[in-house]
């Protein structure tokens, strides 16, 4: 991978600093049982500072104070400093990677049913009104229905569009299936045997320019270990998913998929331009 | 870390049995420890408590801990959160009462979601009393009245017809969803008695059920010219624009109010309404 990014980042410490930086995070790549967090023990730790080496969207000054608040905390165990980061992430280092260039008119992304229906359900919907929701036409969504965010606020949705422009995100599959999905958008494996809602949007080419869809970084993956930063040389205008399988692809298709993030008060429901598909394991 | 949730040790034992982690913490707690610890995890599942959250859960790219251990609790089966229904009456009370302080409306919208969706949980005496409870927060009294209506376990107890919708406004949308289907009228009556105070505040409840009781006056074709005279009881503008908003957008609705033949209906309504002008709307108390 290409970690030109990051040395120029670095390049901003002091000498002596920047060895310290390089030989902490050999320490972390290193380090095989990492004690006291359940949620990093069964992640790859290598693959996750590979990622903080990879990355090259992450606004420098992000990255700096990110580095330097590694420096900081230098003699505590990564999941604490990483868990401590984390509870910053949200406020501070989320949406730093820059615009997506060329920005597409049709959007996609994938829940898990249950998931969005729980929402739902918070967010002062029946259980009737949430299956009727699920059935429902957009365009005859009532003024609840529209304003209807997907989560809760300031959280980030990812989303995926085809990088030929074609109305249908999913249409690089030759057939559209729970495993299918989840092998493209590299998604957690708990999206396996899941009920899966695949929700289409359309942004108005009139307002496309001002329609914030962002390039994902490490710190938008919330540290997930499948993300993998998108190497430049190959794809400066957007994100890239990361396959976890090869995939059964249609012509002309990359394996790797476009993928941005946008933030959830950014994309109510009234962008929806199709019915909610469900598919099933 | 501080501050370690009592069923923390316990889960350490036992989570890295299988995948299910979640599950085998609630059955662990329910065999070997008990009340307390059990209480405690789903305290910190309600009240959305994100870093003991974070020693049991795991986030993802796409979840934060906090969805996903709701999504878990949820995932349990029925039964289980049948036998823990002390529990969650215990956490619905403090709640109530103000023991979670900050957190106490994500404690109600969570347990009236857990509650919706496994259409158990709470007892009907426990539910009598948060319907009445004055000092409760009257979203969380509307939800949980309208889940009360689409449960026929619960709906079937209720005699909704001798409620006296004045004095409780927040019965009303419950109250239009139990009637939509067999006497729609009715159901679209009972918005007559909604106060523009109370629909301004709440109007977000309002649409489900106005939209389901107009698809099935419309069913009825002969009774939607009702419709017409019911509206202009309605003293509320909010009400009267989702109305409007619900016929605009149901291409159903819209083709038929547009017919020639409601288009007559609607010229005539006055003639309709000195006619009709004993009609029986009112099998409840107005007052």
């Amino acid at each position: 991978m290409n970690n030109k990014y990051f040395l120029t980042v670095i390049e901003q410490f002091e000498e002596k600093e920047r060895n310290a930086l390089h030989e902490l995070l050999s320490k972390w790549e290193c380090c095989t049982i990492w004690e006291g967090c359940v949620e990093f023990q069964e992640c790859n730790h290598k693959k996750l500072v590979d990622n903080i080496r990879n990355e090259h969207f992450l606004a420098k000054d992000s990255f700096y104070e990110i580095l330097n608040y590694f420096l900081s905390n230098s003699d505590k165990e990564l999941s604490e400093v990483l868990n401590l980061l984390r509870s910053n992430i949200l406020e501070n280092y989320i949406l730093k990677g820059g615009n997506v260039i060329k920005k597409p008119a049709f959007l996609a992304t994938c829940v898990k049913k249950n998931i969005l229906e729980n929402y739902l359900l918070k967010n002062n919907y029946t259980l009737n009104e949430t299956e009727r929701f699920f059935q429902k036409d957009p365009a005859e969504f009532n003024v609840k229905e529209k304003k209807t965010l997907l989560k809760f606020s300031n959280r980030l949705i990812w989303v995926t569009w085809d990088e030929f422009d074609e109305v249908d995100p999913y249409n690089f599959l030759h057939t559209l299936s729970v495993d299918a999905i989840c092998d493209a958008m590299a998604l957690d494996k708990s999206y396996r045997n899941k009920q899966l809602a695949l929700l289409y949007f359309m942004v108005d080419p009139n307002r496309l320019d001002q329609f914030p869809i962002y390039r994902p970084t490490w710190c938008d993956a919330n540290f997930f270990d499948k993300f993998s930063p998108t190497d430049p040389s190959k794809e400066i205008r957007w994100g890239q998913t990361s396959p976890t399988v090869q995939l059964n692809l249609k012509p002309n298709y990359q394996e790797r998929r476009p993928e941005g993030v946008v933030l959830s008060n950014n994309l109510p429901c009234e962008y929806l331009n199709r019915r909610i598909k469900i598919i099933h394991p | 870390m501080t501050n370690t949730p009592l069923y923390y040790a316990e889960y350490l034992k036992i989570y890295k049995l299988a995948n299910y982690r979640f599950k085998f913490l609630v059955e662990s707690l329910e065999y070997e420890t008990g009340h307390l610890e059990r209480l405690s995890l789903f305290e910190d599942i309600l009240l959305e408590n994100e870093s003991n959250l974070n020693l049991v859960f795991q986030a993802s790219k796409h979840d934060d801990v906090v969805t996903i251990a709701f999504a878990e609790l949820i995932s349990l089966p029925r039964q289980t959160i049948i036998e823990n229904t002390a529990i969650f009456e215990s956490i619905f009370s403090r709640a109530i009462t103000g023991k979670y302080l900050y957190s106490c409306d994500k404690a109600l919208i969570n347990i009236r979601a857990l509650f919706a969706k496994k259409k158990c949980g709470l007892s009907m005496n426990f539910i009598k009393d948060i319907l009445y409870d004055k000092a409760l927060d009257t979203k969380i009294k509307i939800a949980i009245a309208q889940d009360v209506s689409e449960n026929d376990d619960y709906s079937l107890n209720i005699n909704w017809s001798t409620i006296n919708l004045a004095t409780n406004s927040f019965i009303i949308p419950a109250y239009m969803y139990v009637f939509h289907k067999r006497d729609p009228e009715k159901s679209l009556s009972a918005l007559i008695t909604v106060d523009i105070d109370f629909a301004n505040n709440y109007f977000d409840f309002f649409f489900y059920p106005i939209e389901i009781t107009l698809l099935q006056l419309l069913q009825v074709q002969n009774k939607f010219k009702e419709y017409f005279i019911l509206k202009q009881r309605i003293k509320s503008k909010k009400i009267l624009d989702i109305i409007d908003d619900t016929i605009n957008k149901s291409s159903e609705l819209r083709s038929f109010i547009d017919s020639p033949e409601v288009y007559a209906i609607n010229l005539n309504e006055e003639s309709y309404a000195l006619r009709l002008k004993n009609f029986a709307f009112d099998n409840y108390e107005m007052n």
